[in-house]
């Protein structure tokens, strides 16, 4: 037992903090001096459904899987390992267990908010309670709500979401936006009330443009709760990477997608575009590490890697 | 046992990218994957945080409202959480004195599926989270076969007091209650206002000829329903018993 845990530090040392070498091709030392690079790590979650807890030793599936407060453990490791952690979330932060029956949400919002999380988008379950039940947890979060295609005029939430987050780490620019999924036919009228869902596509493209072009980001995040892919003609991440043009990178959920590995796309121009997903329930942590020039903050490689939160520990 | 070691299994990939100067043009392409066994311990003021409100569920949430002889799983077009979940809905909606042909939930509604041996009044709440309300919805005789097609467009929705066949796209052989569909009878369904509320795609409810909501709880007529087990001292042990067969 001694001898894994050894392993483990191991591999956290040589792996993780090492990834950005790494990166850049085990042969590249020669070529580039450590100092010309900047390393970005995003930390990312979907569809959380209030899962606080571990799941529970009942030889379900998922039996001893996830938990917030290993996923602490986890996401303070890295961060003291990396200079630079975004930490974002792709919705449906409310409801599954009775955590969200007994106290709606604001457990969820306080812990995120211990946890570090840097953004967070609305997923359909977070208007569970109405938009009027989660703006009453508005004050427990310490982070932003991005919003880029609900209009909250004339609700609660109005004023209270931003279109779009920049986020500055070392000179990396690093701008965020956000799309939530139609809610009309998911969430009955009583819950979103006055919420108006603007088409995802054309304000995917407007906040792009205004992210790259205008403010100049480095890096381009989408946080999307419109679903991985579907059959048909119904929006997706999928169906959206391929007619961007600014966007690096969809960080989703809402389909409870389990990917081992970020899904590579092209852009509208043909340029690579990825679109990641790491289940529900907190059970995987996905992460990905960018490295840039430091010259020109341009991105020139990334790693990605998942992280399963499992707890196995508990009596 | 408790391992008291987690196992941590993390992809690295590793891809080239173009390189936006010339200076800098890394072309190599190269994934790996690297498992790795780790101990995972909760972070302490996380658990200090959680602790108080923990305490709190636990002294509600734990007790145990019934005992399964098998684990109890959703499937389509049928199985024994789908089932188990409509059985319920139709006989607590009989108790309370409702009036409806058939029970009928929608299938993503099942949020979780209920472990074999003991069931915990928390594990109800997982199955059922949301605070939906039975309601009442009738449809013509015309709008239930279209109602039906729904279901079977699906590919199976949890349902009781009623059989039918998936013919492709179409809902065939329709039984309620043992009769076959009328069209020209009305027959009432009792479901969840979600749905009732066209929630989850149910634009067929739209239909409804008539619509009358109900103060009970989708979740207590799941309590209701174990209790009847419970009290008189029977395992659950729900089927998949041919409510729904594919052509």
């Amino acid at each position: 037992m001694a001898e894994s845990k050894l392993n483990r530090r191991n591999f956290l040392k040589t792996g993780f903090s090492g990834a950005a070498l790494l990166a850049l091709g085990l042969n590249s030392e020669s070529l580039f001096a450590k100092d010309d690079f900047k390393k970005l790590t995003i930390l990312h979650t979907n569809d959380v459904h209030s899962r606080i807890d571990p799941f529970p030793q009942d030889g379900g599936p998922n039996a001893g899987r996830g938990g917030v407060a290993p996923r602490a453990t986890l996401i303070n490791k890295i961060r003291s390992e990396e200079e630079n952690v975004l930490l974002l979330d792709a919705g449906d932060i409310f409801q599954g267990t009775p955590y969200f029956n007994l106290w709606g949400g604001e457990l969820e919002m306080r812990m995120m908010s211990m946890l570090g999380y840097d953004a967070a988008i609305m997923g359909n379950h977070d208007f569970d309670n109405g938009v009027e039940g989660f703006v009453k947890q508005l004050p427990h979060a310490n982070f932003p709500i991005i919003s880029s295609n609900y209009d909250f005029r004339d609700t609660a939430m109005e004023g209270k979401s931003v279109p779009y987050k920049i986020f500055n780490k070392q000179g990396i620019k690093i701008g965020v936006y956000g799309l939530g999924i139609q809610l009309d036919g998911l969430v009955n009228k009583a819950q979103y009330g006055n919420t108006k869902y603007l088409d995802p596509l054309a304000k995917a493209k407007e906040a792009e443009s205004n992210l790259k072009l205008n403010h100049k980001c480095d890096l381009v995040i989408c946080l999307s709760h419109l679903g991985f892919k579907y059959r048909g003609e119904k929006i997706s991440d999928v169906a959206l990477a391929g007619q961007l043009s600014y966007t690096d990178l969809i960080i989703g959920g809402h389909t409870h997608t389990f990917l081992n590995a970020p899904e590579r796309l092209r852009n509208a121009n043909g340029a690579e575009i990825l679109v990641n997903q790491v289940g529900f329930a907190g059970i995987n942590l996905g992460r990905l590490d960018y490295v840039f020039s430091s010259k020109n903050s341009k991105k020139v490689s990334y790693t990605a890697a998942l992280e399963v939160v499992e707890d196995n520990f508990k009596i | 046992m408790h391992k008291i070691h987690q196992r941590i299994i993390a992809l690295v990939l590793l891809f080239s990218v173009v390189a936006c100067s010339p200076k800098l043009k890394v072309a190599q392409s190269k994934a790996q994957l690297y498992p790795i066994s780790a101990n995972l311990p909760a972070d302490s003021a996380l658990e200090t945080f959680i602790s108080p409100y923990r305490k709190t569920l636990d002294a509600t949430m734990h007790d145990v409202v019934a005992l399964s002889a098998v684990e109890i799983q959703k499937g389509r077009p049928e199985a024994p959480l789908n089932n188990l979940f409509a059985d319920a809905m139709f006989f607590s909606g009989k108790k309370w004195g409702l009036n409806f042909d058939i029970a009928y939930t929608n299938y993503g509604g099942l949020r979780i599926a209920l472990p074999k041996g003991e069931i915990h009044r928390y594990q109800v709440f997982e199955l059922m989270p949301f605070e939906n309300m039975l309601a009442l919805v009738t449809f013509s005789g015309k709008d239930m076969q279209a109602f039906f097609d729904f279901m079977a467009q699906t590919g199976g929705e949890p349902i009781s007091g009623a059989s039918y066949t998936i013919s492709g796209k179409k809902a065939t052989d329709i039984k309620i209650n043992g009769q076959i569909l009328d069209a020209n009878k009305n027959y009432t369904v009792v479901t969840s206002d979600y749905m009732a509320n066209g929630g989850d795609g149910g634009v067929i409810f739209s239909k409804a000829l008539k619509r009358d909501d109900t103060p009970y709880k989708l979740r207590d007529a799941l309590f209701l329903y174990l209790d009847y087990f419970k009290n008189n001292g029977i395992q659950l042990n729900p089927l998949a018993d041919g409510r729904i067969k594919i052509k």
